[in-house]
């Protein structure tokens, strides 16, 4: 009689479990038909964003084209505007004056196809063109903003698709729990009740963790935050573009302007984990932007600290990734804790190894900062290796970046040693473009210092004697220089490289359009003489105004450099 | 041994009943699962659709470019063929040279207006204007009188099969409940044996009427 009552209590329990796990697979349909949808979603979000990618590109190259053209002409009439004014009579200047006419109705004719040529990318009276406005607010923010949005529903069918794993897991719990159940009818003695309460206890914990997961559900931003992470974005990358073209109280300027986005977007929606991120990324811009152009400040250091802690905050709420690991690294470099800074960069080369190039810089810097030059070094050769090795993974624009910012630490820590990083990386670069190896081939020669000279003239225009200076006029075309040399032999590879650095810039940028390069073919030794000069001498303009550093390698070795003044 | 005895046709009535249950259930969810391969399906729809509409914007802005490079050498050499032959009419003291130019002007201009679709080139109060809208209008119209561009409807459809879906799951859990109370039936005397089959019957029959009422809504 015992017996059969447990057995009727067991299939009792039986169907109850059934029934409660027909609930669970309820449960795991419901689940998968949301991460089905939302996946779904998110790929059409994926074309979309391909979509609008690739047509405000045409639009964009087509407004491009519009602007070359307007400003062809703007240049055609001002050169028919002096030629005019050169003739002196009104007849000899009349087909001038007309050719102006006609210019001048061809640009306004311009001005009605398109939106560049309109406010508020085209400013009256200077005429000045923001191009960089008009692709963000034509491509980027609006591209941004359907990246967001797809990213977010493909985090959506991953919460989703957890949730029905979850499930599985529990309906599977389940059937092992309905075959215990079973067994201990079948069976008789202590191990029917084992099997029983085993059974039973596994129920239960299904019950409690099918409810916490049911408990659990995805979070969406509101559309505003996501227009204002959006709008961040696109003054992030204006910032980048400020501090790369080393105006760095705009690139400040533009980090604020994010921060101001992203703490109303923050305030919103305090989980939205990528606004999170984004904005550690604006308030180490803006530390760094402070840092580079004024000096180490209290301000700079406080802006460095609460973008670690938005980073920190940040990795809490979603996985760290590589390029989180690294960001937040260089972070904790410029706010000065090496040691974070060296583990930060280390944990994000574990996850991103292809991109050992620049964590390897990062590295050497670290490590130099905190006194392990030998560290610093071997980071950096390893880092040149890497770079010669896969030509994929450097590019001339990142050995510009490195080598500016090095120029830059050199300046505001002068007691570092960066200096002989930066020859190296200034040697490696200049080997790798031209000898196609990560370092200088050995040779003996050597190189005095560059002497800057300015021809004068007699009155027959004649060159009567070169005088030594180090200041030229504006939009001078030309700046000659000399150099002693001994030890050459022909066949050596000679490179020239010129940095500028323009009125209120802190950066000192290469200039790859004047840099110059030849086998040498002369005496092993004596005085030589080359140019820096400006790429098109006849369009009437030359070296802009500012401070120019040239550099002459020889094999990719680094042996002379000399400065000049442009006022 | 005598309540057994009575009771033996309800029991077996009950387990006919169960049977059907299951027979039932299954049913549901061979449905339920054709629903799942036809959201599935309509998402594939769906996803092919927004590819489609990518490609024809895609060809749809490069014609545009084309058509507005081509629009923009025309206007400019048009307008500057016109202002020379009003200047060579104005000032007879220009050299005979300006006509050649008027002439090589005219001759670009022409090339270029042949380079543009010719039916969106609209006159306007200010002269000949390209209607860009108009193109762009068109070429979309076209691409979608021969293929869908729109993901929404198949979207939309996916997400309605998969409620359906969700629906259908459920009637099986309720299905399962009947079973429940069915087996309870089972197991009980006579009087709670009756009252739980009653119970179990309509929870079935429920289930069953709400299944092809939906199934034909």
């Amino acid at each position: 009689m015992k017996d059969k009552k447990f057995k009727q209590t067991i299939t009792l329990m039986v169907a109850a479990v059934t029934f409660a796990g027909s609930l669970v697979v309820w449960l795991n349909v419901d689940a998968n038909a949301r991460a089905a949808n939302s996946s779904r979603n998110s790929r059409i979000r994926a074309i979309r964003f391909l979509t609008h990618s690739s047509r405000s590109l045409w639009k964009i190259s087509q407004e491009r084209q519009l602007l070359v053209a307007y400003q062809e002409i703007g240049a055609l009439k001002k050169l028919e505007q002096a030629y005019a004014l050169m003739m002196t009579e009104p007849e000899q200047a009349l087909p001038y004056r007309l050719a102006q006419e006609r210019l001048q109705a061809m640009g306004g004719a311009l001005k009605n196809m398109g939106k560049i040529l309109t406010p508020p990318y085209f400013l009256l009276p200077a005429e000045q063109i923001d191009f960089f406005k008009f692709y963000l607010d034509l491509y980027y923010v609006p591209a941004m903003e359907q990246l967001q949005w797809q990213e977010l529903q493909r985090k959506e069918a991953a919460f989703w698709t957890e949730k029905s794993e979850k499930y599985t897991l529990g309906v599977t719990i389940l059937a092992v729990a309905v075959f215990l159940l079973t067994l201990s009818m079948t069976i008789s003695g202590r191990i029917r009740w084992l099997a029983a309460g085993t059974g039973l206890s596994l129920v239960f914990t299904v019950i409690v963790f099918c409810v916490l997961t049911l408990l659990r559900s995805y979070q969406w931003p509101p559309r505003d935050s996501i227009r204002g992470f959006s709008l961040a974005s696109g003054r992030m990358l204006q910032a980048l573009n400020w501090k790369l073209a080393s105006f760095f109280d705009q690139a400040a300027q533009a980090s604020d302007e994010a921060l101001t986005h992203l703490h109303r977007t923050l305030n919103r929606s305090p989980d939205y984990s990528a606004a999170l991120q984004l904005r550690a990324m604006a308030r180490s811009n803006r530390g760094e932007a402070l840092l580079f152009g004024s000096g180490p400040s209290a301000e700079s250091r406080l802006e460095l600290e609460k973008a670690i802690a938005d980073w920190q905050a940040a990795f809490k709420q979603e996985k760290a990734d590589g390029f989180s690991l690294w960001n937040c690294g260089y972070a904790q470099f410029l706010a000065g804790r090496y040691v974070d800074a060296c583990r930060s960069f280390r944990q994000a080369l574990v996850l991103l190894p292809e991109q050992r190039f620049g964590l390897g810089i990062n590295l050497a810097v670290c490590h130099l900062f905190s006194g392990q030059r030998g560290e610093a070094e071997k980071w950096l050769a390893e880092s040149i290796r890497h770079a010669a090795a896969h030509p994929l993974a450097s590019d001339p624009i990142y050995f510009r970046a490195a080598i500016a910012n090095f120029g830059r630490f050199r300046e505001l820590f002068p007691k570092s040693g960066i200096e002989i990083l930066e020859m190296r990386m200034k040697e490696a670069f200049v080997a790798i473009a031209y000898l196609n190896r990560s370092d200088p081939i050995a040779c003996a020669a050597e190189l005095s210092p560059l002497i800057f000279i300015q021809p004068q003239y007699d009155s027959q225009g004649n060159v009567k004697r070169w005088l030594e200076r180090a200041d030229f006029s504006l939009q001078v075309p030309r700046v000659n220089y000399l150099y002693y040399c001994r030890n050459m032999q022909a066949g050596l590879q000679l490179v020239q490289k010129v940095y500028w650095r323009g009125s209120g810039m802190v950066l000192w940028r290469e200039q790859s359009t004047l840099a110059k390069t030849e086998i040498w073919s002369g005496p092993p030794k004596g005085k030589f003489g080359w140019t820096v000069d400006f790429p098109l001498p006849g369009a009437g303009q030359g070296l802009a105004a500012g401070d120019f550093r040239v550099e002459l390698f020889v094999q990719g070795k680094l042996l002379s450099s000399g400065e000049f003044r442009v006022r | 041994m005598e309540d057994e005895g009575t009771h033996e046709p309800l029991k077996i009535a009950i387990s006919i009943l169960i049977a059907l249950t299951a027979v039932t259930g299954a049913l549901i969810s061979w449905q339920a699962s054709r629903m799942g391969s036809r959201a599935a399906s309509l998402d594939s729809d769906a996803i092919r659709a927004a590819l489609e509409n990518a490609n024809t914007e895609m060809s749809i802005a490069a014609d545009m470019a084309a058509n507005q490079s081509a629009y923009q050498s025309y206007v400019l050499h048009r307008l500057n063929a016109d202002i020379l032959h009003d200047q060579f009419m104005n000032q007879p003291s220009l050299p005979s040279t300006t006509i050649d130019e008027w002439q090589r002007e005219v001759s670009r201009a022409n090339v270029y207006r042949n380079q543009l679709s010719q039916d969106y080139l609209r006159a306007g109060d200010e002269g000949e204007f390209f209607d860009a809208d108009k193109f762009q209008q068109a070429m979309r119209a076209e691409a979608a009188s021969q293929k869908p561009l729109d993901a929404a409807p198949f979207s939309a459809q996916a997400d309605a099969q998969r409620r359906r879906l969700r629906f259908f799951v459920a009637m099986s859990v309720g299905l399962t409940a009947a079973l429940f109370f069915l087996t309870l039936a089972l197991q009980l005397p006579s009087t709670g044996r009756k009252i739980w089959t009653v119970v179990g019957v309509l929870l079935y029959g429920g289930i069953v009427l709400l299944t092809v009422w939906k199934s034909f809504s």
